[in-house]
């Protein structure tokens, strides 16, 4: 069964919190359009207010990282993006122009990834995210999700 | 798309936050003509970064614009951003990631190719 991590970039304390377990399993079913045996974990990136901007002013915008096969096809894609971003709105209310749905290449996911972590201090970094793994693990265990915050030390 | 994610060592205000977000839709937007409503700036604050830089922007851009333009976005978003937050330039990363447009849905749409916009926002009747 493959597995795929995908990496939601959310508003810190916004209507997703409340609806995460829908907005997972709306993911996951739309997986089921790209490949049939997959496994499916969403990662919440939380974005503290006054972090984000779109067009210059505060973005209230939800954006989805979401690897897909490099094998698939364009109309694929884009199916599997719409249905995502269909059942967002459907689930947590938002406008169309609230969601950014990215559907990338694995393996330019994992070029991305790498070029993120390539920023950081390893030695330093590794400590950080230890704690923050351990964070994440205790939220997981009382809210049922895994997420962290932008900021390492907030 | 762009997603301009601008990450620091330590915390910048929240001025000098809108005033780099709105410095990065500004330069982006002049140079490549896309509509403001594509710009996306997130900040990371408090990050451990690798020695010798205090402030790091990844650019998650379109593909398909010439090394030329990107070369012209950089410099002018590195040296904007050197004036309002007073990290000198030879501590600030500028790094870029193309992305192809045809990967992203925006507004409910595939992202137009770079220099198709205007017709896609026609088309769409996308707010610039």
């Amino acid at each position: 069964m493959k597995k795929y991590q995908v990496m939601a970039s959310v508003h810190e304390g916004g209507v997703w919190e409340s609806c995460f377990k829908e907005l997972q399993i709306a993911i996951e079913n739309a997986y089921g359009l790209v490949d049939s045996h997959v496994s499916v974990s969403v990662i919440w990136q939380r974005i503290p207010a006054g972090q984000a901007f779109l067009a210059g002013g505060p973005s209230t915008t939800s954006t989805l990282l979401l690897p897909v096969p490099s094998d698939i096809q364009q109309k694929n894609r884009e199916q599997f993006m719409h249905a995502i971003c269909q059942d967002w709105m459907k689930v947590t209310g938002c406008s169309v122009n609230e969601i950014i749905a990215n559907a990338m290449n694995e393996e330019m996911v994992a070029k991305y990834m790498q070029l993120s972590r390539g920023r950081l201090n390893k030695r330093k970094a590794k400590s950080h995210f230890v704690l923050m793994s351990l964070a994440a693990l205790l939220k997981k265990w009382f809210r049922g999700y895994t997420s962290f915050s932008v900021n390492l030390k907030s | 798309m762009p997603l301009y994610t601008v990450s620091t060592r330590g915390e910048l205000s929240a001025g000098i936050k809108a005033k780099v977000a709105g410095m990065i839709t500004d330069v982006h937007c002049a140079h490549t003509e896309a509509p403001r409503t594509f710009v996306q700036v997130i900040f990371s604050e408090n990050l451990p970064l690798r020695e010798g830089i205090d402030l790091h922007v990844l650019a998650s851009v379109r593909a398909g614009r010439t090394q030329q333009l990107n070369d012209d976005i950089e410099q002018d978003i590195v040296q904007r951003i050197e004036c309002i937050s007073s990290v000198p330039r030879s501590r600030i990363e500028y790094q870029l990631f193309p992305v192809p447009a045809s990967w992203v849905m925006e507004g409910g749409v595939i992202l137009p190719e770079p220099g198709e916009e205007a017709e896609w926002l026609e088309k769409h009747q996308h707010s610039a």
